[in-house]
């Protein structure tokens, strides 16, 4: 089991201890239902991860040379792209939109989506 | 497809220079940068207003500022310093070291990061575009309880303004911590496991499994507020059914874990810079590592300490669980003054913030200790007392860090080493006036003064004591001044840095150049132990690094 996923499952164990501690010590329902989230959010990483195990190089442990490394992606740079500010912007107008003027939502919502789709479209 | 390996050639550049280039970046250490400069530009604002605050309160029954200015003021002081500026001043030395200190060229989700970056942007814009508003901006407190961020109470679009502006500042932290969880995770470099990693990247893992837990509840509970602001809901009415306490579970569910947010990076800061400055490796890697995560698991479990005073939540329960929080953070005290133990220090001003972060957030820990205690916290909530502890332990801690962090890595960020004796001015009129500050409040907690309040009668001993703490912020402004001065003198002298102009920094990010080339490093160097760099430069030393 790598590092992460011990991390990721002691988060989640630990969730579960406090949930279930709080919930017998209080039986407040707000509170364990926020707990048991934090534990279940865990739980949904630590399957993740477990279900890509020995199929991606998530070790935690590598003594391999560097040179056994060339040629390997070891990170992804991206080129400049102005549609995460232009993104931001729509959001922004969106939720100040939805909130106290339902036109400028509109506007905003059909430009969040055509945004949103050049930034997928660059991505892929 | 714009993503290469690292190893090829870099992206092409459409726009090198000028403000397009800032507006289009993806590249994480301009990401940095940006948030490093947004969130000094509101800590400026936020001073503004904490001077503001004690200029009212300097002597008693004045009316310098009216009671709903004074409202808005230390409403919008809380909010910058604590949404604005220690936590994403946080995000933003974590987006320039991370992939450094990793091995990486950038982050995982380069994107991602920058319209994380540009949605905490606006969102602290639209928190501020409220002071223009009809009714002035949010006035509620930064942490807004219900009724009285209402809309019978806070009726002004301001406080509309306030909760969207934060709403996005929140989801902004979520995709961060998105990134700071995948990278090192993910996309460390060959030698680097992931028991070498530096404890600021440890820290940030820490941090990033708290955002995202503690951050969905805040942004559920500021969606309810507006609910019930403008569709007629009634999450938090209690003439209907709803419960204002609900608020502030999820508010406080998101609140405390935020506290560990802000210092859990600065801790990270403050191991790199000890170890440093007393030429030795880190003592107790693995505990201070563990220690961390102690504290993030466990601040998860202790939000309602701060509805002691509501009668509405179980005790003893959260008592115990803040007490707990002592037992890690005593483990990193340990270990800090272990390193220090022994070791060749020398105090430049990087070290001089550290050890005052030490001294000012033991006063923190140890005020917290106190009002873990229900009797106690019974009598200090809502005095100065517990502004004092608050400000000890985020103001003399994070900021303080916050500082460290900027003389220490000043130079690999900008390829300028900052004058050490405008440094050491600028620490010395801060941590002097920092005290005369807050010491003063902790005694006007004990003798009763509420905080929160615009003005106060002449009850003996307040005036002084107020006088005191208005007069430590002064001092604390000329710090800072200090400081932006230090940073205009030390650009002029600009010349060629080595890669690590301290001597003896050991952290990867001190192995490439400084500033660092496009894709961070010309040559990866060999990692074979937790310190790279000091390997690096002193291969005759190598073989006393840690594996």
């Amino acid at each position: 089991m790598t590092i992460a996923t011990r991390v990721f499952l002691s988060s989640m164990t630990f969730g579960i201890v406090v949930a279930a501690a709080y919930w017998f010590d209080t039986y407040e329902l707000v509170g364990t239902f926020l707990l048991g989230l934090f534990a279940l959010g865990f739980a949904f990483v630590v399957a993740f991860l477990l279900s890509v195990r020995g199929k991606t190089r998530l070790e935690g442990d590598e003594q391999r040379p560097p040179s056994d490394y060339a040629g390997e992606q070891i990170a992804v740079v991206s080129a400049e792209s102005p549609w995460p500010v232009m993104l931001a912007v729509c959001a922004t107008c969106l939720v100040v939109g939805v909130v106290l003027h339902p036109m400028l939502a509109v506007f905003a919502l059909a430009a969040f989506l055509f945004v949103l789709w050049q930034l997928v479209r660059e991505s892929v | 497809m714009s993503a290469v390996a690292a190893a090829g050639a870099p992206p092409r550049r459409l726009v090198k220079h000028g403000i397009l280039a800032w507006l289009s970046t993806t590249n994480h250490k301009q990401i940095g940068i940006l948030y490093i400069c947004t969130t000094l530009f509101f800590f400026a604002i936020a001073g503004f207003l904490a001077d503001v605050i004690r200029l009212q309160l300097a002597a008693p029954q004045q009316n310098i500022v009216g009671a709903h200015a004074y409202n808005e003021a230390f409403t919008l002081h809380g909010t910058t310093m604590i949404f604005l500026f220690i936590a994403p001043f946080g995000f933003g030395i974590a987006n320039y070291l991370i992939p450094l200190q990793c091995g990486a060229a950038d982050m995982a989700f380069p994107r991602l990061n920058a319209f994380g970056y540009w949605l905490f942007l606006f969102g602290g814009l639209t928190v501020f575009s409220g002071v223009f508003a009809a009714g002035g901006g949010a006035s509620a407190g930064w942490y807004a309880y219900t009724p009285l961020s209402d809309i019978r109470v806070s009726s002004g679009v301001g406080q509309d303004l306030w909760f969207i502006g934060l709403t996005l500042t929140s989801i902004s932290g979520i995709l961060t911590a998105i990134n700071f969880l995948v990278t090192p995770i993910v996309f460390r470099a060959p030698g680097m496991t992931m028991w070498r990693l530096p404890v600021f990247t440890w820290e940030m893992i820490a941090t990033s499994l708290l955002i995202l837990m503690a951050f969905p509840p805040l942004t559920a509970a500021f969606a309810m507020a507006l609910m019930d602001r403008h569709a007629n809901a009634h999450f938090f009415d209690p003439t209907r059914g709803g419960d204002p306490v609900l608020y502030q579970h999820t508010f406080w569910f998101f609140g405390h874990p935020e506290v560990y947010v802000m210092i859990l990076p600065m801790f990270g800061v403050i191991t790199e810079v000890i170890a440093v400055f007393s030429r030795k490796p880190v003592f107790g890697y693995t505990g201070l590592v563990l220690s961390g995560f102690a504290i993030a698991g466990l601040s998860m479990g202790v939000w309602a300490h701060h509805m002691f005073t509501t009668g509405a939540v179980n005790d003893p329960f959260f008592s115990a669980m803040s007490f707990l929080i002592a037992v890690p953070t005593g483990i990193k005290f340990f270990n800090w003054i272990g390193t220090m133990w022994r070791g060749a220090l020398s105090f430049e001003t990087p070290m001089l913030f550290a050890i005052g972060f030490l001294l000012n957030f033991l006063i923190g820990g140890i005020t917290g200790v106190m009002v873990a205690s229900p009797p106690i916290d019974f009598q200090a909530n809502g005095s100065y007392f517990l502004v004092a502890h608050f400000h000890y332990t985020l103001g003399g801690g994070s900021m303080f860090a916050i500082f460290a962090a900027l003389y220490f890595w000043f130079p690999k960020i900008w390829g300028v080493k900052l004058d050490e004796r405008w440094g050491r001015f600028h620490f010395w009129t801060m941590f002097v006036g920092f005290n005369m500050t807050f010491v003063p409040m902790l005694f006007l907690g004990m003798m009763g003064m509420p905080r929160r309040v615009y003005t106060y009668p002449a009850i003996p001993g307040w005036a002084d004591l107020n006088l005191v703490a208005s007069i430590g912020t002064v001092l604390i402004t000329i710090s800072v001044a200090a400081f932006v001065w230090n940073v205009i003198v030390s650009s002029r002298k600009r010349e060629a840095l080595p890669d690590d102009p301290w001597g003896s920094a050991y952290t990867l990010e001190w192995a490439t150049s400084s500033p660092p080339p496009e894709l961070n490093f010309d040559a990866l160097p060999p990692i074979r132990s937790k310190r790279p760099a000091f390997d690096l430069h002193h291969p005759e030393l190598a073989h006393t690094s840690p594996p």
